[in-house]
């Protein structure tokens, strides 16, 4: 069964939209992740043009992070104070962001620095993670390097106590991290989520349990921000397609929040390193190989 | 027989043949001169693409009172489009070159009794817009026209590729050498706005006769209804898409709670 998509202009497949949603789901509730990164590539190859597909994709991790966040609040697990910090980076950024996005569409290089940025960050952190999980899985020791000299977070001024996660870090590290997730958040067409994470388990130092809760509240703003600034400008906002992706993604999330519950933290590290990797190689492998077609055509807006 | 139809009530089959015949006689009783060289009409002056839009396709048909060949072009509105060349730097694929194009149709399609080439009237068909190769004003300097051709090339493949050129041209078909009909393809992603068809009727080199009718393509109900909210109060239809993805989030949040 076909439906028209009145932004993206096109036909699609209800029930491909509807599973794409449901995978995104699943990994939102199971991660803490929107989703985003498998989900705008998916788009995009199904044949939404990129810039619908990115703001579109903002717009439907609204509410997949709302109904994750939601079931991590009534078990407790939200530093909204935390939270707060990072947001305040996050909007500024994210403003930003979308900014750099127009100008980076205008010369034509949008494409590639969307692809360099997931390889680059995606490499990285799944590189991170893999590397923990295989500690762990061997029983190899941390290295107890922190012990000598503190982190970062506690050697900046301006400290504050965050009850929740019980540290008393400085205010400079959750801001700069919000900043830095908003530009990414706008560029890339993710929650962010991927690379909040990893930043706050080991760069803020936050216990495990709260952080998934934390990334989702500060997720729901910041994309929230960034659909609104899309529609505004670039207007790529597809509401038909978004409510058709969140129809499959929150009950997606609702079963992925459950099986995260079941399944022991080492291996949930485990399988997101493996996705993440596995989207960056993949990536990295269509920035070297010829592209089938080496010539580009886009309409010239005004 | 007649009475038989009447009796059966297929009255009205009678009355449309009575028409034909009343409508063929006054055409061939009035004087050649004054009837138009062409005469066309369209099955269809508005598309409606709605959620279930699946493409559609407009017969073209009407009759030709002199000799010559009949050539049918639909256009759609003309867009401005920027070709970009991938080039390997470092190993890498990355948009280099790349060539304007203005006032480029964003919808194509013809229909002709014969094939254009062996109609062979190139500067009439450049003059007029007829046949793709002639969309496009090539470069006076003919030391560009090579690099034109690529960039030309790679627009025109783009436009194939999303069905918004159609490929090659349609047949027209003929009854009695005077009655024509033919029909144009439109894809499910046209984009909206006024096209236009264009009905030529060519002899040794001359547009004897020149029809030109709109067709109207139009986004219909609910669609309609979101895309012109996107376009004409773009902050409230965001505010809209955000409140929207919250309440869904929500009400799925307190759908599995109750169930839990």
């Amino acid at each position: 069964m076909n439906i028209y998509l009145p932004i993206a202009e096109m036909s699609v497949n209800i029930f491909a939209i509807l599973a794409l949603g449901g995978m995104t789901g699943v990994l939102s509730g199971l991660f803490g992740v929107g989703g985003g990164f498998l989900m705008s590539p998916l788009l995009m190859f199904i044949g939404v043009p990129p810039s619908v597909a990115v703001s579109t994709v903002a717009n439907q991790i609204i509410a997949s992070s709302v109904s994750g966040f939601l079931a991590h609040w009534r078990r407790e697990n939200v530093d909204f104070k935390m939270g707060f910090y990072l947001l305040v980076g996050g909007m500024v950024g994210s403003t930003l962001g979308v900014g750099v996005f127009r100008w980076l569409k205008q010369v034509g290089h949008i494409d590639l620095i969307i692809s360099v940025s997931y390889v680059l960050f995606l490499g990285i952190i799944g590189a991170m993670m893999a590397a923990e999980s295989i500690r762990t899985a061997m029983n190899i020791p941390k290295k107890h390097t922190t012990n000598t000299r503190p982190p970062l977070a506690e050697r900046l001024p301006f400290k504050v106590d965050f009850p929740r996660s019980k540290l008393h870090i400085s205010q400079i590290m959750p801001v700069a991290i919000g900043f830095f997730v908003g530009i990414m958040v706008s560029l890339m067409g993710i929650g962010g989520g991927f690379f909040l994470i990893p930043a706050m388990i080991y760069l803020l130092g936050m216990p495990t349990n709260v952080v998934i809760g934390t990334s989702l509240f500060q997720i729901i703003f910041i994309t929230a921000n960034v659909t609104l600034l899309q529609a505004m400008t670039t207007k790529t906002v597809d509401i038909m397609l978004a409510l058709l992706l969140i129809s499959g993604s929150v009950f997606g999330a609702q079963f992925g929040t459950r099986l995260g519950t079941k399944l022991p933290a080492e291996h949930l590290r485990a399988l997101l390193a493996a996705l993440v990797l596995g989207v960056a190689v993949k990536l990295a492998f269509g920035l070297f190989t010829a592209p089938d077609n080496i010539y580009s055509v886009s309409a010239i807006d005004d | 027989m007649i009475r038989k139809w009447i009796i059966n009530g297929d009255w009205w089959i009678v009355c449309l043949c009575l028409a034909w015949i009343t409508a063929f006689a006054g055409m061939t009783i009035t004087s050649p001169a004054l009837a138009s060289p062409i005469v066309a009409d369209l099955s269809n002056y508005n598309i409606a693409m709605d959620a279930g839009f699946n493409g559609t396709r407009i017969f073209v048909f009407g009759t030709r009172n002199e000799a010559g060949d009949v050539v049918v072009v639909v256009r759609g509105e003309n867009k401005n489009y920027i070709v970009r060349k991938k080039e390997q730097i470092a190993g890498m694929w990355v948009n280099r070159d790349y060539m304007k194009f203005w006032n480029v149709p964003n919808f194509y399609a013809t229909a002709s009794s014969q094939k254009l080439s062996q109609i062979e009237q190139t500067v009439l068909f450049s003059r007029l817009g007829i046949g793709q190769n002639f969309l496009i004003r090539p470069p006076s300097d003919l030391n560009k026209l090579a690099r034109f051709n690529e960039f030309e090339d790679a627009l025109l493949d783009y436009q194939h590729e999303k069905k918004l050129y159609a490929a090659s041209p349609e047949k027209i078909s003929f009854m009695e050498e005077t009655l024509f009909k033919t029909n144009i393809e439109f894809s499910d992603n046209i984009p909206a706005g006024k096209y236009t068809a264009e009905i030529y009727l060519i002899s040794d080199g001359e547009v004897v006769g020149m029809q030109s009718t709109p067709i109207t393509v139009v986004k219909s109900g609910i669609d309609a209804f979101i895309y012109n909210f996107a376009h004409n109060s773009p902050a409230l239809y965001g505010i809209c898409a955000i409140l929207l993805a919250l309440a869904a989030g929500w009400f799925a949040s307190r759908l599995f709670e109750i169930r839990s």
